[in-house]
C-alpha cells in the first residue's frame, strides 16, 4: 500500500499557476525547443482543459494569466501555418515556432507541429475541418508525400529526418481530425507497424529489429485504433496475450518504467496505461475488458503525485528533481485516465475531491474536443 | 526536456554572474543562428558556423538539417577525393557531438546519413575498416550506458551495411536485417556479402550480444538483439541440442541467482517458442532442463513473484489439460505474492476456465 508521506495531495491551484507561467515563459533550459514550441503550448493549453480552465473561463468569466487567452494563442498559431492557398499542394502544415522570418528558404512544416497546431486549435473551439484559414485538403495531400514506400512518415518534406512510429501517429491523428484519410495508404502504415513488433509484443520505435518502447507502444496502437484497424492485435492472441503482459509488467514497485529494467518515469503512467486501456476495448462489440485494472493504481498514483513539485507545481520524470512540460502533461492526463478506473475508492481521496476533465486517451487531449455530435468518430 | 541540466536551472535562479554569463552565451548563439540562417549566408561559412554550434550543442536538429543540405550542394562539385575530406569531418563532429549528448537524435541521425553516403560512393573493400571501426564505437557508446537504443539501432545499421542487405528493397516478405531510418538520396550499390562473410558478421554479433550478457544479464538490450539473431544461430547451427541446453542454462542461471528480474523469463519466452519444437528433443529438454528445476525453485522461493508467473506462462505456451491446476496454482499464488495485481491474475484464472470449458464442449 501507499505510505502516506510518499504521496502528496493533489494541488489543482498550483498546477494552473504552473502551466499557466509556462504559456508565458520557459526557463533556459528549453531554448533547445524553440523549434518545437508549438508542442510546449500544445501540453499547455490542453493541461488548462483537463483542469477546466478554459470551460471555467468561458462560464464563469474568471480569469488567469493574460497569456492564458484563447484569442491570442490561436492567432499565433495560424502565424505558423506553412501555407495557406489551398489551390497550391507544395506544402500545407505548421511550423513549430516564428523562429524564422516568413518565406525563409529553411522554412518547412513539420508533421508533429501540423498534429499539435490542429489539437490546440480545436480545443479551443476553432472547427478545423471547415475553417476557411486552414488548408485542409493541401494538408492530407502533404500527409500522402510524407508516407515513405515502407509505410512510415517523414516528419518534413524534405524527408531527410528520421521516420518513425511517433510520425505514423501524428499522420493519423491528423487525418481523423481532419475526417480525412486519403493522405494514408493504411495498408502499408498497417504493415509498418506490424514491423515495429519486437520479440516481446511491444512496438519499437523502428521496425526490424528496434527494441520494444512505452512510448512507440502507444503511438503504434493507438495508430491502429485511429485506422480502424486494432483487430491486428485483438485477433492475434499471442500478440495480444504477450503486449497485455508487457504493458502490465511495466509496474515494478510503484510507477511505470518505459521499458524492462529501466527507471520508473511518470510520463509512462500515460504511455502505458493508455494503450492498456485501448487494449481492452473491443471496438467491433463495444464491449470493454477493464484491463485497465491490471495496473495498480493507488502504488501508480501514488508514485506520480509523488512527483508533483510542492512549490512549482508540474510534475517531473522522477521524484526529487524538477518539474518539466512533457512530463507534467502526461502526469496529468494519467490521473485523468486513472478516473475510468471502476473499481477506485482511493482516487478521490488522492485527488482531493477534484475531477479532472474525462480524456481521450487515443488522442491524447480531452475528450470533449472530439465530440461525436460534432462529427468525430466516437474513441476512447 | 528530460531531466537534464538541473544543476544549471538552478544556478539560473541564484547567482547573478551566472545569470549575466548565460545571457551573454544566448547572445552569442542568437548572433550565430541569424549569420547561419541568413538567406545571403556563404555555405562554406556555414558549414563552418553549424560546425562551431554543433561542437557546443548538438541538439537543435535544424543546424544538422542546414549542414546536410549545405553538403549535397557541394557534393555535386566535389571529386571523391574529397571523400577522406568529408568522411573525417563528419565523423569527427558527429563523434564530438554524441559524447556530449549520446542521445542526440540529430547527431546519430548524421551520422547515419554520412555512412550511407559513403559507402555508396565507392563499395570497395576500404568501406570495411570503414564500419569495422564503427561497431568499435558503438562499443565505447554501449559500454557508457548499455541501453541506450540509439547505439544499439546504429549498430545493426552498420551491420545491415556490413551485410548489404539493401533496405530500398525491403518488402514485407522480406526482412532486412535493419531497415535504415533515413531517406538516403542514392540507391546503396555496395554487394552483399558471401555467405561466408555474412556468417562471420553475424557470429561476431551473437558473440557481442554473449559477452554483454555475460557483463550483465539483466542487459534487456542484448537479450532482444540475441532475438533478432537467433532464428540466423539456429538455422546455422549443426548442435541444435547443446546450442539450446546452453541457452536455457543461460536463463536458469540468472532465474536462479535473481529470480525477479525479468530479463530472463522473457527470454524464456521467447525460446520456449521459437525454439525447435519440431525436434524430438526439445520438448524433453523443457520437461527436465527448464519446468523441473522452476518447480523446485518455487519451492525454494516462496515470495517471487517473477517465478510463479513465469514458470504459469511456460506451461501455457502448450496448454495442456494435465497442467491445468498446476497453472491455476501459479495463479493462486500469484493473487497472494502479487496483491496488488489480483484483477489481472483474476482474468488469467477466467481464460483457464474458459479452456476447460472449451474441453468439455468438445468432448
Amino acid at each position: 500500500m501507499p505510505s502516506a508521506s510518499n504521496s502528496q495531495k493533489f494541488d489543482r491551484e498550483r498546477q494552473i499557476a504552473y502551466f499557466s507561467t509556462c504559456l508565458q515563459q520557459l526557463p533556459a533550459p528549453y531554448c533547445k525547443l524553440d523549434t518545437n514550441r508549438l508542442t510546449m503550448v500544445h501540453f499547455c493549453v490542453h493541461a488548462l482543459d483537463l483542469l477546466g480552465v478554459w470551460d471555467e473561463m468561458e462560464k464563469q468569466n474568471v480569469k488567469y494569466s493574460s497569456f492564458v487567452e484563447a484569442n491570442n494563442i490561436i492567432e499565433w498559431i495560424l502565424s505558423t501555418l506553412m501555407h495557406i492557398d489551398n489551390n497550391d499542394p507544395q506544402e500545407a502544415g505548421f511550423i513549430g515556432g516564428t523562429f524564422l522570418p516568413p518565406h525563409h528558404k529553411y522554412h518547412h512544416s513539420h508533421i508533429a507541429m501540423t498534429y499539435t497546431a490542429l489539437c490546440i486549435l480545436q480545443t479551443l473551439g476553432v472547427d478545423v475541418r471547415n475553417d476557411p484559414r486552414i488548408p485542409q485538403t493541401a494538408i492530407i495531400r502533404t500527409l500522402r508525400r510524407l508516407q515513405q514506400p515502407d509505410g512510415s512518415f517523414a516528419s518534413t518534406i524534405q524527408g531527410d529526418g528520421e521516420h518513425d512510429l511517433r510520425f505514423l501517429y501524428c499522420a493519423c491523428c491528423i487525418s481523423y481530425l481532419l475526417d480525412d484519410w486519403s493522405g494514408i495508404d493504411i495498408p502499408r502504415a498497417v504493415s509498418y507497424v506490424r514491423n515495429c513488433r519486437s520479440f516481446d509484443g511491444a512496438l519499437a520505435l523502428v521496425p526490424h529489429g528496434g527494441e520494444g518502447h512505452g512510448g512507440s507502444t502507444f503511438c503504434g496502437v493507438a495508430s491502429l485504433v485511429l485506422m480502424n484497424q486494432l483487430y491486428v492485435i485483438g485477433e492475434d492472441a499471442d500478440w495480444k496475450a504477450s503486449l497485455l503482459h508487457w504493458c502490465v509488467t511495466r509496474q515494478q514497485k510503484q510507477g511505470l518504467q518505459g521499458r524492462p529494467n529501466k527507471d520508473e518515469d511518470t510520463c509512462y503512467s500515460y504511455w502505458i496505461g493508455a494503450t492498456l486501456r485501448l487494449l481492452g476495448y473491443d471496438a467491433g462489440t463495444g464491449n470493454e475488458d477493464d484491463v485497465l485494472c491490471f495496473l495498480d493504481h493507488a502504488e501508480l498514483r501514488s508514485f506520480v503525485l509523488s512527483c508533483q513539485h510542492p512549490v512549482l507545481g508540474g510534475f517531473s520524470k522522477v521524484r526529487n528533481t524538477y518539474p518539466d512540460v512533457l512530463h507534467s502533461y502526461y502526469s496529468l492526463a494519467y490521473l485523468s485516465l486513472s478516473q475510468k478506473y471502476r473499481q477506485d475508492t482511493q482516487m478521490k481521496k488522492d485527488l482531493e475531491g477534484v475531477s479532472l476533465k474525462a480524456l481521450n486517451c487515443t488522442m491524447g487531449i480531452g475528450q470533449a474536443s472530439i465530440l461525436a455530435e460534432e462529427g468525430f468518430r466516437p474513441l476512447l | 526536456m528530460h531531466g537534464r541540466k538541473r544543476e544549471q536551472y538552478k544556478a539560473l535562479q541564484r547567482d547573478p554572474a551566472v545569470v549575466s554569463k548565460l545571457a551573454a552565451k544566448a547572445q552569442q548563439w542568437h548572433t550565430l543562428v541569424r549569420e547561419v540562417l541568413a538567406e545571403d549566408s556563404p555555405p562554406q561559412r556555414q558549414l563552418a558556423l553549424t560546425e562551431k554550434m554543433l561542437f557546443v550543442n548538438p541538439d537543435p536538429l535544424y543546424l544538422w538539417n542546414i549542414r546536410r543540405r549545405v553538403l549535397l550542394s557541394l557534393q555535386n562539385e566535389a571529386e571523391n577525393d574529397n571523400k577522406t575530406t568529408f568522411l573525417s569531418n563528419e565523423l569527427g563532429l558527429t563523434q564530438a557531438a554524441l559524447e556530449n549528448n549520446p542521445k542526440a537524435y540529430g547527431a546519430w541521425l548524421h551520422r547515419k546519413w554520412v555512412l550511407s553516403s559513403s559507402v555508396m560512393i565507392s563499395s570497395s573493400t576500404d568501406d570495411t575498416a570503414l564500419l569495422e571501426n564503427e561497431l568499435q564505437l558503438i562499443q565505447m557508446f554501449l559500454q557508457k550506458d548499455e541501453r541506450n537504443f540509439h547505439g544499439w539501432n546504429y549498430r545493426r545499421f552498420i551491420v545491415s551495411l556490413l551485410l548489404g542487405d539493401h533496405p530500398d528493397d525491403t518488402n514485407d516478405n522480406v526482412e532486412a536485417f535493419d531497415a535504415s531510418q533515413i531517406v538516403v538520396t542514392h540507391k546503396r550499390v555496395r554487394a552483399p556479402a558471401t555467405t561466408d562473410r555474412r556468417h562471420e558478421i553475424l557470429q561476431a554479433e551473437w558473440d557481442f550480444t554473449q559477452q554483454k550478457i555475460q557483463d550483465n544479464f539483466s542487459n534487456y538490450s542484448a537479450i532482444h538483439y540475441r532475438t533478432r539473431l537467433f532464428p540466423w544461430k539456429l538455422e546455422t547451427t549443426f548442435d541444435v541440442e547443446t546450442l539450446l541446453t546452453e541457452e536455457w542454462s543461460m536463463i536458469l542461471n540468472a532465474v536462479f541467482t535473481e529470480p525477479d528480474d525479468q530479463t530472463a523469463w522473457w527470454y524464456a519466452q521467447y525460446l520456449l517458442r521459437n525454439g525447435p519444437r519440431d525436434q524430438a528433443f526439445y520438448p524433453h529438454l523443457i520437461q527436465t532442463q527448464v519446468i523441473e528445476p522452476l518447480r523446485e525453485l518455487l519451492l525454494e522461493a516462496p515470495e517471487s513473484k517473477w517465478v510463479p508467473l513465469g514458470l504459469y506462462l511456460l506451461l501455457d505456451a502448450f496448454p495442456d489439460p494435465r497442467t491445468r491446476e498446476e497453472r491455476q496454482q501459479c495463479l493462486a499464488t500469484l493473487q497472494i505474492t502479487d496483491a496488488d495485481r489480483k484483477q489481472r491474475y483474476e482474468y488469467l484464472l477466467r481464460q483457464l476456465r474458459a479452456e476447460s470449458l472449451g474441453d468439455i464442449s468438445t468432448m
